[in-house]
Order: structure tokens, then C-alpha cells, then sequence
């Protein structure tokens, strides 16, 4: 019962907080009055009397406080006032109230960003892989005759078999191949990820369809497996818009029909991290029976991943599957015998190395919690100055009747509220950047959710108390814990016990903030050097003024196929049909056709020169052989250096030509002229040997690092195996790219029966190799500013306090004639001091880093002092202009003010 | 004021009962009140004074009200409620009980 109306009574005090406030408000006030006419009574004199009144309460604001307590209104009370307070407290202050919140910001949304990446990347795994430690792939390490080593993350299906049925080192293992599908027909299709794997990947990660079933291992019976597919979710969603009926109706992968038995659990990428579109059976590859038994082969055409749960350590898994692999290898290789398993974490590449996206991420990550550190020294340092500058309205505080605690409270809770805005803009910025950075780092990469998920709130939330409440207790308890008499003496002045120390920990700090400032920047420009030479890299050829149409007619009839010639007859005449086509679009330089031309695929030959007995070993008797059409050279911009290209005179039927790069050329005929010589390519009908009519400029075939090798240019049509799979390369006058509407229009209106279309700019087929050091430039330079942000701003709201702090001082220096310019330099002087020493340590870390960047770096040198000398330069001048503020407001002091305010 | 001392400590809310269950009284005339009753022995702590009135109505033993004094001035009074007569009543028997107790100590020779 009394506990009931106590209930009562402190919720109705809540509801009437203000109205309970002002009645106890009154009644002190009555109290007063009357105790004042009392002693009135006595015999003082008014004054006297009511300052008797006053001093026998014993403080009203005290009393007013406990008896508000005894209300039991405290709790939800006191945390209003609290806040209140401490609003008014920032917004008495907002410079320092938005430095920090920005800084804090900056430096949590970096934090958010990475530890998403970093996140699923590391400590996660792929989604619904259960304990992804375990969960290893299996790497072949052979040494080959010359020394070399080699890693290899592609194994035969035997491998597979081997280790599943003649070894226990895994609870489950699975072999499966990634790869690119077209899914539908015509110009319509288009290329999706798909992987055929065996039946037991889904055991291994022990998943379940989200509709229908997976594939039996009867449905995966080598040498032919059944036509069924297992759908992705997100294509399931997209494309087929999340059909219920969807199991038993018939998709057409590559041109082949598979019925679709299930779809795959949301957000399921098997031990991959790319989204999957369609899972097939391993066994319902398409194979050529030319090239054997891919079942029992040591070096099928299309080998696969081979990946497992360990039963057993790692070291003994290892073992056991070397032993296998020596025991039971069949083939010419003479390394396999003496070959060594390896087992490696699902995140590492095929080479069995790690990938350097990871190194990336993981460097940015420790970046961005270096970073937070940073802000959070920033931020402390700020609130113990503003704290010392406080000290006698503390002093007052307390000399009415404030607890330690309270203050401390109250300062705490001041950071807290600043530190949650930061964190809330924060989670803007890691949401937003997260995003991008996601993007440019890992395209490839199934991003199940927002940049910002459950686990990145609940640490950035983490994050952002720990450092409020640190921030905060700090100077509080410092500040609080001192004489308060002496804290009212002291006025404006900072404390001389601690002060040197202080400004000496306060220095320090802004020289890491530089330091680290210089080194991101640093390495960012190395990024941006390396992005630019890869662009400017002359790679032999055009790359953003061609583009490469990539095309695939249907298949010949039956007749055709039984007569070959009559077959490749009709693919030319559909090639050079459409060539002529594309030459009449305006905007098209120029235009011609090629068999493996670059960025589209390899294609080598063996050589003989007649009249030499040995054939040339090694890449010396090889060559790139590539089929051109007339205005090949023209078309994709490689410079005929003598001689001449491959003309219309060089149809089928005429003398065999052949044009060949610089490197064959010195290669075959040292100190000669190879124009005019003969070279058998063994490709080309036997026998008939082609005379060199020209010699072309060495291009990149395939990749931005690669050394040139022997190349060959033949007349394209001469040679029927070098027809089907061409591309026709135009040539743009400007940019190649807006042509492309036009093409695809051409090839909808005269040639409809075509099974694929794809046309790509050299400049896109190149991207993938060029995003490493995008993606360097990009983040590191992002982060680079952040940091720079953050460090300016910590150097201008420091300036600004010392500035504040010293008004007093400066007050007397200027009552006492100093000249604007000798203010100046006195304030700019220190923060320029810090900035020097900033650069100094910062040019001496990337000296010491060096050797680490170099491997990410393309060609150019990590040692780069006149980079260096400009991202010092730049910081410097960031220092002026921070400090800039501040110190011309220094001069602006006005003595009389300056000196009356103490 | 020589010869004052401090009301015995946790007895305040018992002697604000025992005041206010003689009339009712507004916050500055309980203190005075105790201290006239007490002959001047007992300064009360002014300022304790309200604490223990709010800690008193929020156990439901003293009820307030907004009344105009003999100088037509607002103040707040208190009233002794049913409960805290009762309250009153045993706070009394036990402190009675101690005192006797106490004394027979002070007495044992």
C-alpha cells in the first residue's frame, strides 16, 4: 500500500516536474522571508538579517536538490537536467562542439567502413560456411627442372576422387569450377557466374535449398552427369522475379537445356565470395572426347577446385594427400612424383597466395583504428584544455554545493553526447564510403547487405560510448580532483602543475597526426603515379579508341559441320559481312577482323625455319599466332615498323605471308633483315612455308606486365581453324565507345540469328588489371584526406584554445607594444614547429616502408623524393592555413578587454 | 547559541509527525515549532527539513496544501495523515523502549 502511493507520488512529481520545482521554489523562498523577519525581530538590520536567514538553511540550491531527490524524481530527472546542461555547455562553445563531432565522425565512419570489409572478409567467412577455419583448399606445389616452384589451386578430378575415397583427412570434400554462363539465346543473353560442382558443396557447408532440392550424387554420375540446375537466390529474384513454380521448367545455359530441381539458400556463394547464378553438376560440363577421360586424366582440359572440412589437422591432412598425390600420379610430368599438398584458407587465390585485396583491407583497417585512436587523443586533448579553461566555473560549481561526481558526470556526459553525433554522422559516412569502397575494392565480391549491418552498428556504437566516456573521465577526473580555492585564484590562467606536460603531450600527439598524414598521402601518390603509368603505358596498341566485338553465329547445319570448308565458308561470309556493315556506320575509322587478337585470347604456335636443322627450343621455337584481316595494323593502332601489314592481296589461295614482331624478328634472323625470309608455322597447313613481308611494334598480348614474345600476324581466312571465335575490331574516330548503340544495331538488323554479342572497349577488357592500382589510388587517397581533415582540424582547434587560453597573456603583450606580425609568428610559430617535425618523421617512415610498397606499386620506384618534398610541402601549407585563423585572431586581441576580463 | 544541539540524528521525521499531529504547519513553523517545544535545546537544520517533508509525503504520512497564512501570504502547510498518526503511534512506542533501554544502561553501576 505505501509502496503503492510512494509509486504515486514520485510519478505524479514526474508528470508535474516543472510545477513540484517552482512549489519548492516558493516554500524556500517563504522559509527565507520568514526566518528573515524573525531575526529581523531580533534586532539586525535587513541585510543582516537575511543573509543570517540564508546561512541558517545552509544552502537553498542544496536542499532544493536533496529534497527533489527525496521526491524520487532523481533519476529520469537528473539525466534531463544533465543533458541540458551539457547542451548548453557545447552550444556555449560550438567551435569545439563541431571540431570534435567532425573529427570523431571522420575518424568512425573510417572505422565502420573497414571493419565491414574487413569483416567479411576475415573474420566471417563466406555466408553460411559454418566454422570457415576448417574449411581448406587443396594446392599442388611442384618444382619444376628449372628451379622454379609452382602453386597451383587447380586439380584434376582424380585428385578429387583420390582424396575422397582413399583418404580420411576430410570430413566432406567437394571439387567444383567457377565460371561465366550464358544464360538465354540470341542477342537477349548475357553472361551470368555459375559454378559446377559435385553434390557434396552443398554438404560441406551444410545448406538447405530455400525451394525444392540440391542435385544427387546419382545426378552427378561421371563421365555425363543429368541436365539439372540449381538456381541462386538473387538470380532466382531478378531475373525469374522469384518464380514459386520455378522447379521443373528448363533454362538454357550455353546453349544447352537443364531443368531446374532447387534454388540455393539466399546469399549462398559456395566457399567463393562472387554471387552464383546457377549451380550444375560437375559432371554436366560439355566435354570433348577428343581429349580423353577427364575422370581418370592427370591434366584434363577443365580441371576444378578441390576443397574440404578438415577431420584431421592441417599438417596431417597435408600428408596424407602428398602421399596420395606421389602414389598415385599417372603422366609425363616428372615433378608430380615429387610434388607436395598443400591445404590453405579459403580466402587465399589460386597461386596459393594471399590476396592482395586482403593486404589492402587489412592495412586500411589498422589505418582506420589508428586513426580513431587519433581522434580520440584529439578530442580528449581539446576537453582537458577547454576543462583547464573552465576550471573556475567548475571552482563555483562546486563551491555551491556540486559533488565531484557531478561534475565529473556532467563533463562526461558532454563527450558522451558529442562522441554519439559523431558516431550517428559517422555511420552516415561508413554507409556512404563503405559502399564505395566496397565497390572499388572487391567488385566481385556477394555484398549480402549494407555496407553498415548489425555487427557494424553494434561495434561503431561500442566504439563510439568507449571513446565518449574515456574522453571524457580523463580531464574530468583530472580537473575535478584539484583544490577548488586554488581553482578560483587560478582564474583564466592554465595551471602550472601538469601545463608543461601537458603542451608537450598535446605536441606529440598533433606531430602523429602529421606523420601518419604524410604517409597515407605518400602512399596515395605513389598509387596515383603507378595508376597513371599503367595508363600512359604504351601496351603497343590503341586501347581507348577500339573496340572489340565479340560474336557468335549459330551453328552451322549438319550438312555444313560434315564439310568443314563449307562451314567455315559460311562463318567468314557472316564476318566479313558484317565488317563491310560496320566500315558504312559513321564515326567508324576504320575496321577489320582477327583471330586471337589482344585481350581476347592466346593462341601459340610452334616454328621451323626450313634450312635449320634443330628446331629453336624453348619460347624461341614458339610464337603468338593471330589471324588479321586487311587494316589490321591500322585498325588497332600497332605501327608497322618495315615492310608492310596484311593487304586484300593476301586472300586464301595466294602466297603464304606473314608479318612479325620486333621480338621474332631479332629472335629468328640476329643482326639480319627478316623481310623476305621463310618460317614454317606449324599450325598452317604442313609444309608451306610463309615469307615475311613485314615487321610490326611488339604489343602486350594479354596483360600490362608481360615480356614480349615471338609473334606471327597471318592473313586471316587462309587458315580454317582460324575463323570461328574471331572478333571484328573497330576502330572509333573519337571515343570508340559511343559507337556501340550503333553496332548493336547493325548486327539486330542483319544478322538476327546471332547466338551472343559482346562489344568492349580495350579500355574495359584492360580494367581488371588497372583497378589494383585505382583501387590504391582511390582509398588510399581518401583516406589520405580524411587523415589530413582530421589532423588540420586538430591542429586548428588546438591553436584556437592556446590562442583562447593565452588571451590574457597576449592581452599584455600587446598593451606592452608587440606588433601584429611578432603575434603572428608567436602562435603560428609552435604549430609550424610541429608540422616540420610531422614532415621529418613522416618522410623517414615511408623511407622505412618502402621495401613493403614496392610489391604493390607498378614499376615506379617507392623511394620518390620529389613526391615526397610535394606531399610535405602541401602539409605545411595545411598547417599555415589551420593555424592561420587562430593567430590572426590573436592579433585581434584588444588589451583592455583582454585584461579586464580576469 | 550556546546550549543548542542538533535534534538526536534519525528522530526528525518522527518529531515533524509529533508537531504536525498537533495542528497543521507550513515548513519554517514545524522547525520552530520543535525548537520552542524542546525549551531551545533543539536547533532544527533548517534546510534537512524539506527532504524529510518531501520523504515523508511520499510515504504517504503527511499530505500539503497551498494555504494563505494570518499575513495573507501564500505558503504550503502540512497535514498529518491517518497512516501517519498510526506511524506516530509506533515510532513513539519504540522510541520509549530504547530510551528505557538506554537508561538502564546509563544506570548499571
Amino acid at each position: 500500500m505505501s509502496k503503492l502511493t510512494g509509486w504515486l507520488y514520485t510519478l505524479r512529481s514526474l508528470v508535474r516536474r516543472n510545477a513540484a520545482d517552482r512549489e519548492m521554489a516558493d516554500e524556500i523562498a517563504f522559509h527565507i522571508e520568514r526566518q528573515t523577519s524573525k531575526n529581523e525581530a531580533l534586532g539586525l538590520s535587513a541585510e543582516d538579517a537575511r543573509w543570517r536567514a540564508l546561512q541558517e538553511f545552509g544552502g537553498t540550491t542544496r536542499w532544493r536538490e536533496e529534497a527533489r531527490r527525496a521526491r524520487g524524481s532523481t533519476p529520469i530527472d537528473l539525466v534531463e537536467r544533465d543533458v541540458r546542461q551539457a547542451i548548453r555547455g557545447l552550444v556555449r562553445n560550438p567551435a569545439f562542439a563541431v571540431m570534435t563531432t567532425l573529427t570523431l565522425a571522420l575518424a568512425i565512419g573510417a572505422n565502420g567502413a573497414m571493419f565491414g570489409i574487413v569483416d567479411r572478409l576475415l573474420l566471417r567467412g563466406p555466408e553460411h560456411i559454418a566454422a570457415p577455419e576448417q574449411v581448406v583448399r587443396v594446392y599442388v606445389t611442384r618444382t619444376l627442372s628449372n628451379g622454379n616452384v609452382t602453386t597451383s589451386g587447380l586439380q584434376p578430378y582424380v585428385l578429387y576422387r583420390g582424396v575422397r575415397d582413399h583418404t580420411s583427412a576430410f570430413s566432406a570434400v567437394a571439387i567444383y569450377l567457377p565460371l561465366d554462363l550464358r544464360v538465354g539465346v540470341g542477342l537477349d543473353s548475357r553472361l551470368v557466374h555459375a559454378t559446377y560442382a559435385t553434390p557434396d558443396l552443398f554438404a560441406l557447408a551444410n545448406v538447405h535449398p530455400a525451394l525444392g532440392r540440391f542435385y544427387t550424387v546419382e545426378e552427378d554420375l561421371p563421365p555425363h552427369g543429368e541436365p539439372v540446375v540449381v538456381l541462386g537466390y538473387g538470380y532466382w529474384q531478378t531475373d525469374l522475379a522469384g518464380d514459386s513454380a520455378i522447379v521443373g521448367k528448363v533454362v538454357t545455359l550455353d546453349d544447352r537445356q537443364f531443368r531446374v530441381v532447387g534454388v540455393a539458400p539466399r546469399g549462398f556463394t559456395g566457399v567463393e565470395r562472387a554471387p552464383v547464378a546457377a549451380w550444375l553438376p560437375m559432371s554436366a560440363r560439355p566435354v570433348d572426347p577428343r581429349a580423353g577421360d577427364w575422370t581418370t586424366s592427370w591434366r584434363p582440359a577443365t580441371p576444378g577446385i578441390v576443397v574440404g572440412r578438415l577431420a584431421v589437422s592441417k599438417v596431417q591432412a597435408a600428408a596424407q594427400l602428398t602421399a596420395l598425390v606421389r602414389r598415385e600420379y599417372e603422366g609425363p610430368d616428372k615433378a608430380m612424383p615429387t610434388a607436395n599438398v598443400r591445404v590453405l584458407p579459403i580466402s587465399y587465390d589460386l597461386e596459393g597466395a594471399e590476396p592482395r585485396e586482403l593486404g589492402v583491407a587489412r592495412l586500411l583497417a589498422g589505418v582506420a583504428i589508428v586513426m580513431l585512436l587519433v581522434a580520440a587523443a584529439n578530442m580528449t586533448n581539446l576537453t582537458l584544455a577547454r576543462a583547464l579553461s573552465r576550471r573556475r566555473e567548475l571552482g563555483v560549481r562546486v563551491a555551491l554545493g556540486a559533488g565531484r561526481w557531478t561534475l565529473v558526470r556532467l563533463m562526461v556526459l558532454e563527450t558522451v553526447m558529442i562522441s554519439l553525433l559523431g558516431g550517428m554522422l559517422g555511420l552516415a559516412l561508413a554507409h556512404w564510403g563503405g559502399a564505395v569502397v566496397q565497390e572499388a575494392l572487391l567488385p566481385n565480391v556477394a555484398w549480402d547487405e549494407l555496407p553498415v549491418n548489425g555487427r557494424v552498428l553494434a561495434l561503431t556504437i561500442a566504439a563510439t560510448l568507449l571513446t565518449g566516456v574515456v574522453v571524457g573521465l580523463i580531464p574530468a577526473l583530472r580537473v575535478s580532483g584539484g583544490d577548488v580555492a586554488l581553482a578560483l585564484r587560478a582564474g583564466r590562467s592554465d595551471s602550472a602543475g601538469g601545463g608543461q606536460a601537458h603542451g608537450t603531450a598535446r605536441a606529440s600527439l598533433q606531430v602523429v597526426q602529421l606523420t601518419l598524414s604524410l604517409v597515407l598521402l605518400f602512399t596515395a601518390g605513389l598509387f596515383v603515379r603507378s595508376l597513371r603509368d599503367v595508363q600512359q603505358l604504351d601496351l603497343g596498341y590503341d586501347r581507348d579508341r577500339v573496340l572489340a566485338v565479340d560474336i557468335s553465329f549459330p551453328r552451322p547445319d549438319s550438312g555444313a559441320t560434315a564439310n568443314g570448308d563449307a562451314g567455315t565458308m559460311a562463318t567468314r561470309a557472316r564476318y566479313e559481312d558484317l565488317l563491310t556493315r560496320f566500315e558504312r556506320v559513321s564515326g567508324v575509322a576504320s575496321a577489320s577482323i582477327a583471330f586471337s587478337s589482344p585481350l581476347s585470347a592466346v593462341n601459340i604456335t610452334k616454328l621451323q625455319i626450313p634450312g635449320r636443322d634443330s628446331v629453336p627450343s624453348g619460347k624461341d621455337g614458339m610464337a603468338l599466332l593471330v589471324a588479321a584481316a586487311p587494316h589490321y595494323f591500322e585498325t588497332v593502332g600497332t605501327r608497322i615498323l618495315r615492310g608492310r601489314g596484311i593487304e586484300e592481296r593476301d586472300v586464301s589461295g595466294a602466297e603464304p605471308v606473314v608479318v612479325v614482331n620486333e621480338t621474332m624478328a631479332r629472335a629468328l634472323w640476329p643482326g639480319e633483315d627478316a623481310i623476305g625470309r621463310c618460317v614454317v608455322l606449324r599450325v598452317a597447313k604442313a609444309d608451306a612455308c610463309a615469307r615475311v613481308v613485314g615487321i610490326a611494334r611488339d604489343v602486350h598480348q594479354m596483360t600490362l606486365k608481360e615480356d614480349a614474345l615471338n609473334q606471327a600476324y597471318v592473313p586471316w581466312g587462309q587458315d580454317r581453324r582460324l575463323v570461328g571465335g574471331s572478333v571484328i575490331l573497330v576502330r572509333g574516330q573519337s571515343d570508340a565507345s559511343r559507337l556501340i548503340p550503333a553496332l548493336t544495331d547493325v548486327v539486330r538488323r542483319s544478322a538476327p540469328g546471332v547466338r551472343s554479342l559482346q562489344i568492349r572497349s580495350f579500355e574495359e577488357l584492360l580494367d581488371p588489371q588497372v583497378r589494383p592500382w585505382r583501387v590504391g589510388a582511390t582509398v588510399f587517397g581518401l583516406f589520405g584526406a580524411i587523415v589530413v581533415l582530421v589532423a588540420a582540424i586538430g591542429l586548428f582547434s588546438v591553436v584556437s584554445y592556446l590562442v583562447t587560453q593565452r588571451t590574457h597573456e597576449l592581452g599584455v603583450r600587446i598593451a606592452l607594444g608587440a606588433r601584429r606580425g611578432q603575434v603572428l609568428r608567436l602562435i603560428m610559430g609552435g604549430a609550424l614547429r610541429t608540422a616540420l617535425i610531422g614532415a621529418v618523421l613522416g618522410g623517414t617512415v615511408t623511407v622505412a616502408i618502402g621495401p613493403a610498397l614496392q610489391p604493390l606499386l607498378f614499376d615506379n620506384t617507392a623511394r620518390d623524393p620529389l613526391l615526397l618534398a610535394a606531399v610535405a610541402i602541401g602539409l605545411l601549407v595545411v598547417a599555415i592555413v589551420a593555424s592561420a585563423w587562430p593567430a590572426w585572431r590573436a592579433t585581434r586581441v584588444d588589451p583592455l578587454l583582454a585584461l579586464r576580463s580576469d | 547559541m550556546a546550549g543548542q544541539s542538533s535534534i538526536v540524528p534519525g528522530t526528525l521525521e518522527m518529531l515533524v509527525l509529533k508537531t504536525l499531529s498537533l495542528e497543521p504547519m507550513h515548513g519554517w513553523g514545524i522547525g520552530e515549532r520543535i525548537q520552542q517545544l524542546s525549551r531551545d535545546v533543539f536547533a532544527v537544520n533548517q534546510g534537512t527539513l524539506y527532504p524529510a517533508l518531501e520523504r515523508l509525503q511520499r510515504d504517504g504520512l503527511i499530505s500539503a496544501e497551498w494555504r494563505v497564512t494570518e499575513n495573507n501570504r501564500r505558503a504550503r502547510y502540512y497535514r498529518i495523515t491517518r497512516s501517519g498518526l498510526r506511524r506516530l503511534e509506533t515510532e513513539r512506542e519504540e522510541w520509549e523502549r530504547s530510551v528505557r533501554a538506554v537508561d538502564l544502561i546509563m544506570r548499571t553501576t
